[in-house]
């Protein structure tokens, strides 16, 4: 099992070499921009790169990195486990997803913006204004994928399970998890992207550290090159969770439909 | 003039004619296992290259890339167009001039001191436009125009080469120097193994799954190789236009593209058969090389050459190589050659890509390894010449006439 999975996830890592050019086609459409507006406008990609490094080496990156990882991690957390809990409960029965239609529709349209001068004068400028403000963003899209992925269940594959003696257990782990799943995780990816984001947005107009604050520091010094290397950063490690890790999983969670094809 | 008609009319008659890829899979090896002991005999002060725009580097650019490459390319086309198309295959009289013309160019190359440039220029333009408009009629006889990308790719590769070969006469005011003409043919001629790569591979990696007993379902998927061919040609663009920084991304990211195209690949047993095995080299050689290239156009410390050459000597070398032995086996009504010479000539072609791209890399001394990669390069294709390219100019053994394959026993 281990092994294959090791297997499948190297073969997985193999196939990003196209998502790679993919990457490399638009880091040089950044360079050939820089050569036209200049260092002033837009740094080169290597620049931003090596300041990118400068702040690894000097042991500044690290601190930062990880300050707004936990807020959007925790933030990300907290919507999935009440995303996902509402979603189950509101998809159980028909009246709880009529109710629950109008709040999602509410939900997503609230500016994240709104929610953080909220949260500011609720909770102050520590941890739990960007934490609740992610929580806020992330949590209708994880809700509404959930309510959708509870509504569209095969309940003739249910009443099948049931029919045949299966336990609750299994039928929750083998019937109604894999198709959650499918619905779930694209919402997830969709959802740690946006968490990642609305982190640096709280930080940058709240907090005094993590690497939204730093890049208000190099606003302020009209630093762009230390503005790219932190955009950088940030889009590095949103790369690297989703496709060093929830892409795989997900592929992993999905087998089911191969093999069903 | 009756004398001159019968000597054609005799000459027409050789095997040599009955099918295109014969003369210019001979005289590609013949090239290749010359010329490259020709310019390392200049690089040492014992030979003097002729005296060529833009220098002897130009010179021996150019007779590789239009005299190997070139002739590969024309042999390649001439066989696969038609089996490609369905379409009747061309004729003895088309072989025949092509490869005068060919011929011509490159004694014109070797005169240049004495004739001037014009006369190459006018070879190697009647060249590429004759075959051009060949090929053009060719594939637009099919209906369902299946082999549009092909041609799109045939088509640059020959009217860069014209222009290359214009612009040499005219003095360079088309591209900044002859070698920026020759680096957009190479990697033309590369895009033009991208997508070949996929229609061989998976007649032959299906062929020997089906040996072993295996399903045969591997398939080449189009976006894999569309991202690769784009890639490659924006490269070839950049580096055209002179764009460093950006041909240094576009190269990292045409390399990560060659290398995405492994992931179609049956990564099983199936790999250790020979002729999969020559193929699947192809895409290492494209990603090392676009990789090297492009890093070292971003400022790593690799020599600007090391990349060029895995592309060149690698990626070119072992193509045209593959298919020297897979299409000139079979379309002279052979089976494919079981001999131990050839992964041997295949490992030679390979050391000598790799020993080229390590001189000047990490301070190793660069004459030494040049002489190696020359002679392992060199002596991959006289092999190829001394136990495969014979066939070639003899009577097909089956009594079948042209580029057939081989004709079953009755």
């Amino acid at each position: 099992m281990t092994l294959r999975l090791l297997r499948a996830w190297i073969a997985w890592l193999w196939s990003g070499w196209s998502a790679a050019a993919g990457l490399a086609l638009l880091v040089a459409g950044w360079q050939l921009a820089a050569e036209r507006l200049g260092p002033l406008l837009l740094p080169a990609p290597l620049d931003a790169f090596a300041r990118l490094y400068s702040l690894l080496e000097a042991g500044v990156l690290w601190p930062e990195f990880l300050v707004t990882a936990r807020r959007a991690l925790a933030g990300f957390a907290l919507a999935l486990g009440i995303g996902c809990a509402a979603g189950v409960l509101a998809g159980i029965s028909r009246a709880g997803a009529l109710l629950a239609r109008p709040l999602v529709t509410v939900l997503l349209g609230m500016p994240p913006i709104a929610w953080l001068v909220l949260a500011l004068l609720w909770l102050g400028s520590g941890d739990g204004t960007p934490v609740f403000t992610v929580c806020a963003a992330a949590l209708p899209v994880v809700f509404g994928a959930t309510l959708q992925g509870m509504l569209t269940r095969d309940t003739a594959l249910s009443a099948m399970a049931r029919a045949f003696g299966l336990s609750w257990r299994l039928r929750v782990i083998e019937v109604e998890l894999p198709h959650l799943l499918a619905w779930l995780f694209p919402a997830a990816t969709t959802a740690l992207g946006t968490s990642w984001k609305v982190a640096v947005m709280a930080e940058l107009l709240t907090s005094s550290d993590g690497i939204g604050a730093a890049l208000a520091d190099a606003r302020t010094q009209l630093d762009m090159t230390t503005a790219l290397a932190w955009v950088l950063c940030v889009l590095l490690a949103l790369l690297l969770v989703e496709y060093g890790l929830l892409e795989p999983v997900k592929r992993e969670l999905e087998r089911w439909r191969e093999v069903a094809r | 003039m009756l004398t001159l008609r019968t000597a054609y009319l005799q000459l027409l008659r050789w095997p040599l004619w009955q099918c295109g890829l014969r003369p210019f899979f001979l005289a590609g090896a013949a090239v290749a296992a010359l010329y490259v002991p020709a310019w390392l005999a200049v690089l040492g002060g014992r030979l003097r290259a002729p005296a060529f725009p833009g220098g002897a580097t130009a010179w021996h650019a150019h007779e590789l890339i239009l005299g190997f490459g070139l002739a590969s390319v024309i042999g390649f086309s001439l066989t696969a167009v038609p089996e490609f198309t369905s379409a009747r295959g061309f004729g003895r009289r088309i072989s025949l001039g092509l490869f005068a013309l060919w011929l011509g160019a490159r004694a014109a190359a070797a005169a240049i001191v004495l004739i001037g440039v014009w006369p190459l220029a006018l070879l190697q333009t009647a060249l590429c436009l004759w075959l051009l408009l060949v090929l053009t009629r060719a594939i637009w006889q099919d209906p369902a125009r299946r082999q549009l990308d092909l041609w799109a790719a045939l088509a640059a590769v020959l009217l860069a080469a014209t222009l290359c070969s214009l612009d040499l006469a005219i003095g360079s005011v088309l591209f900044a120097d002859p070698l920026a003409g020759l680096r957009l043919i190479l990697h033309l001629m590369l895009l033009l193994i991208v997508l070949t790569l996929a229609r061989i591979s998976m007649r032959v990696v299906n062929r020997c799954l089906e040996e072993a007993g295996a399903e045969p379902d591997y398939l080449a998927r189009p976006p894999r190789r569309h991202i690769a061919a784009l890639l490659i040609v924006l490269h070839a663009l950049a580096v055209l236009a002179g764009a460093q920084g950006v041909a240094g991304w576009l190269g990292l990211g045409a390399g990560a593209a060659s290398l995405g195209l492994l992931g179609d690949w049956p990564h099983t047993r199936v790999l250790a058969r020979r002729w999969v095995a020559l193929l699947y080299t192809l895409p290492w050689l494209l990603g090392l090389g676009y990789l090297l290239d492009g890093a070292a156009r971003l400022g790593a410390s690799i020599p600007p050459s090391a990349g060029l050459h895995v592309l060149a000597v690698g990626a070119l070398g072992q193509g045209a190589f593959v298919v020297f032995c897979i299409a000139g086996r079979m379309h002279i009504g052979l089976s494919p050659d079981e001999g131990r010479w050839l992964p041997l000539a295949a490992l030679m072609l390979l050391g000598a890509a790799l020993v080229r791209a390590l001189a000047g890399i990490a301070g190793l001394h660069a004459l030494p390894l040049w002489w190696c990669a020359g002679f392992l390069w060199s002596s991959g294709f006289a092999l190829w010449l001394w136990r495969g390219g014979v066939d070639l100019a003899r009577r097909r053994g089956d009594g079948a006439w042209g580029c057939v394959g081989p004709r079953a026993p009755e």
